[in-house]
């Protein structure tokens, strides 16, 4: 059990999806909710397969997964393994493969589809095993300490969750994921998703942006946990939605905000067809 | 904050006076002799079931049970079936908090009998990274 408020948003809320390595946001209006009503993804085990190779992180020795599903005592999922989670059956109880926009990836968005985000709440059973995200999947270090003297991984003192993750999914970028498991024991794994699938669209308002993006208006606020420069994301941002979004201003910079939040907003609303 | 609540089964093997318990649940690929408690984490044991023909349930705990071949353990409780039948303790609070302060903590429970027979161990057991009891 992990003790956390789920919140999900409903038809007219604001998201922002903040990106601390550019200092920018994406703001968006929730336009509405799909299958609001059912929120569970009851997906199945984490999609290990028998006979992968993963790392003990106390011996550094390479250790066998014995089945499906199964994470041995003390290992880990290195980021050449990086997790996402496939279409297939099991872990779901019916597949849904070449129904998804990516097989591999049931939570992959295409760039097409950027209307579109999911707002996911990620549980990992048992609770005590340790969460690591990639974003985008593969990157090799997703946390430091100081300023980037001291890269962290799974098997450090920081830089991880245990039994949980929030996250949105952002079109045309998959996110990895690592998962360490700290007992002596194998254990058998499971994941359960709370999600909201929202439609989204542009706030037509760079003054409602401003004040959003300086907490003067109310909006949920997800942070994406890229704290350094990568070109993978800009690139998709930049396809998606035309930029890595809305710089992050103080208040008495308001008029500079504004005339830079005009230019970006006309991109966005092309890229909506707007 | 993290919680995880389980039961772990044990049971004697019927033919030995003494013995370390096999420990079983159903999330567990494979029975273990010890748990080892992760660093930052503690484990609870919130409620202990002896069922069975007299025995004492011995609690150990080892600060490395990671870097050795053969821990060592040191006692911490013992808990005493006195006749055939049923024991259940529990106090609605943690009777025994282990915490993992180096990551090499671990803790494994023995038996012991008068006369070698079948009994069964329930333990009610959490691990939690709360700050506060």
């Amino acid at each position: 059990m992990v003790e956390r408020e789920v919140k999900l948003l409903r038809e007219g809320d604001f998201i922002v999806v903040f990106f601390p390595a550019f200092n920018t946001a994406h703001v968006f209006r929730v336009v509405d909710v799909t299958n609001a009503e059912f929120t569970t993804l009851e997906y199945g085990y984490i999609p290990i397969k028998s006979g992968t190779t993963l790392i003990n992180y106390v011996t550094g020795e390479r250790v066998t997964v014995p089945a499906d599903g199964v994470l041995p005592a003390y290992s880990y999922i290195p980021p050449k393994y990086d997790i996402t989670f496939p279409a297939d059956s099991p872990p779901l109880s019916r597949s849904w493969r070449d129904r998804v926009y990516d097989n591999s990836d049931i939570w992959y968005l295409s760039e097409n589809a950027r209307d579109r985000l999911f707002h996911v709440h990620m549980f990992i059973y048992p609770p005590i095993i340790r969460v690591y995200p990639a974003f985008p999947k593969g990157r090799d270090v997703q946390f430091y300490f100081q300023r980037g003297n001291v890269p962290l991984e799974v098997y450090d003192d920081t830089g991880f969750s245990r039994g949980y993750f929030e996250w949105v999914s952002i079109p045309g970028i998959h996110w990895g994921w690592r998962f360490l498991n700290p007992l002596n024991i194998a254990v058998k794994t499971y994941v359960k998703f709370i999600f909201g699938e929202y439609r989204i669209e542009p706030i037509d308002d760079v003054e409602l942006i401003f004040n959003i993006l300086t907490r003067e208006v109310k909006a949920y606020w997800v942070k994406v946990p890229l704290y350094v420069e990568d070109v993978t994301v800009r690139t998709a941002l930049e396809r998606v939605w035309g930029g890595v979004g809305f710089k992050l201003y103080p208040k008495y910079m308001k008029e500079q905000a504004l005339r830079e939040y005009e230019g970006i907003l006309k991109v966005l609303r092309e890229r909506f067809g707007r | 904050m993290v919680r995880w609540l389980l039961t772990l089964h044990m049971e004697t093997d019927g033919s030995s006076t003494s013995g370390t318990f096999k420990i079983r649940n159903p999330v567990f690929y494979e029975e273990k002799e010890f748990i080892r408690i992760d660093k930052g984490l503690k484990f609870k044991i919130w409620g202990i079931r002896l069922i069975g023909e007299p025995l004492y349930l011995i609690v150990k705990y080892s600060d490395n049970v990671v870097d050795v071949e053969t821990p060592t353990w040191i006692e911490i409780a013992r808990i005493y079936l006195v006749s055939s039948g049923s024991l259940i303790h529990d106090k609605r609070r943690p009777i025994i908090v282990i915490e993992g302060r180096t990551g090499k903590e671990g803790v494994a429970f023995d038996w012991s009998q008068a006369e070698a027979k079948k009994s069964y161990v329930g333990l009610e057991v959490e691990f939690s990274d709360e700050e506060v009891e």
